[in-house]
């Protein structure tokens, strides 16, 4: 790791294990440890010894370590020669190398248009969720 | 895991909609809960329109080898898939079954595999008559399962459906009182059910629908979160 920890919103250092945390980061998050759960956020960092498995979406993302489940990026994912991800990946722009693994349904659009309005699948549910409590409970009377 | 399926031998009772309506309750309400939808119906109704919604947490599954065709289901392959599901040990964890019309409980042994089976009717006679073939031989099917004591038993809970009066409520349960099963609320009739199954583009429809019958949403589920509360199968109809 070449950057000091204060430069990320969020950071899993190596042999910690997180399970179960809903994450909403508006920033950069470095994982080096193991992260299973949902995160959001700016830019992810999954660094060689790092795994996180869930649901995951932002914008851009560098794997050099291990990514299961979801995820999709509006913008560029990055993978590196060791890195490796399997689930169903959405990206905007795509850049990796030899040895890089992606294993699963793998999608982008295809005219590279970004004006999505509409959330990508793997977010409808939560965004279906969110817009639910927003709202005031009109609870349907007894007959 | 809790595994609930939605039965009856008619068609237009309410099964996918219910089906539809709960699992998608179960995903939003409990946003760590782990839920799937088997879609057994080949028309697939309700899977093509929760496809949308699938996540790693919400799984949609139409799988053709869950089917031997004409409404018989490959019992084999689902309770060996329910069994595998089962085995992960996980808590927050739901499979919704949707069987489509012409189910026969007699070829149905899956069924014994189930936490509660929901049968929903209208008022209509044709319904009621159905429905109450469908209970006896879901009965016969329970005593016939010599390795489980009644008490392990799947539930069966009626499910009043598309009620506009409670005249109606009322009298389904008249008709239906000498049936040794529960008897659960009613869904009200609403005209937002023919939008049900449409994917509209910001899912108002489902929005709508889910807002508008809150409480049901929540009775529901918390009653398939619970189902072995309810341990015995009762002597007559039992209203929950």
């Amino acid at each position: 790791m070449s950057k000091g920890n204060s430069e990320y919103e969020f950071y899993v250092g190596e042999g910690t294990h997180l399970e179960g945390a809903s994450l909403d980061i508006h920033g950069t998050a470095r994982i080096d440890g193991t992260f299973v759960g949902k995160i959001s956020v700016k830019h992810l960092i999954v660094g060689e010894n790092g795994s996180v498995t869930g649901d995951i979406s932002g914008e851009t993302a560098l794997v050099e370590g291990v990514i299961e489940d979801t995820l999709t990026l509006s913008g560029k994912l990055e993978v590196t020669a060791k890195g490796k991800i399997r689930g169903k990946i959405h990206y905007g722009e795509l850049e990796t190398v030899v040895g890089a693994k992606l294993v699963g349904e793998i999608s982008t659009d295809w005219d590279g248009d970004q004006t999505v309005s509409q959330p990508a699948v793997s977010d409808r549910l939560e965004a279906f969720s969110a817009s639910l409590e927003e709202d005031s409970d009109t609870s349907d009377e007894d007959l | 895991m809790k595994t609930a399926v939605f039965a009856n031998s008619k068609g237009g009772v309410g099964k996918s909609t219910i089906a539809l309506l709960t699992s998608l309750s179960l995903a939003t309400r409990h946003n760590r809960a782990k839920v799937e939808l088997i879609d057994l119906d080949p028309q697939a109704t309700t899977s093509d329109s929760l496809s949308r919604f699938a996540n790693h947490r919400f799984n949609v599954i139409n799988n053709e080898e869950f089917s031997l065709g004409s409404a018989t289901p490959n019992n084999s392959r689902i309770i060996s898939h329910l069994e595998s599901i089962s085995s992960d040990h996980l808590s927050e964890c739901y499979s919704i079954l949707d069987c489509p019309a012409g189910n026969e409980p007699e070829r149905s042994t899956f069924l014994l595999h189930s936490n509660i089976i929901f049968i929903p009717t209208s008022v209509s006679d044709a319904d009621v008559f159905a429905t109450k073939k469908y209970i006896s031989s879901l009965i016969k099917l329970f005593d016939s399962d010599t390795e489980n004591s009644p008490k392990k038993s799947p539930l069966a809970v009626i499910l009043p459906s598309m009620i506009d009066h409670r005249d109606e409520l009322n009298e389904l349960r008249s008709v239906l009182a000498g049936m040794p099963v529960y008897f659960g609320k009613p869904l009200r009739y609403s005209p937002n059910f023919r939008r049900a199954f449409r994917a509209e583009r910001d899912d108002n429809n489902v929005k709508v629908l889910l807002r508008e019958h809150s409480a049901y949403s929540k009775w529901i589920t918390d009653l398939i979160i619970h189902s072995d509360r309810l341990k015995l199968r009762p002597k007559k109809l039992f209203q929950l």
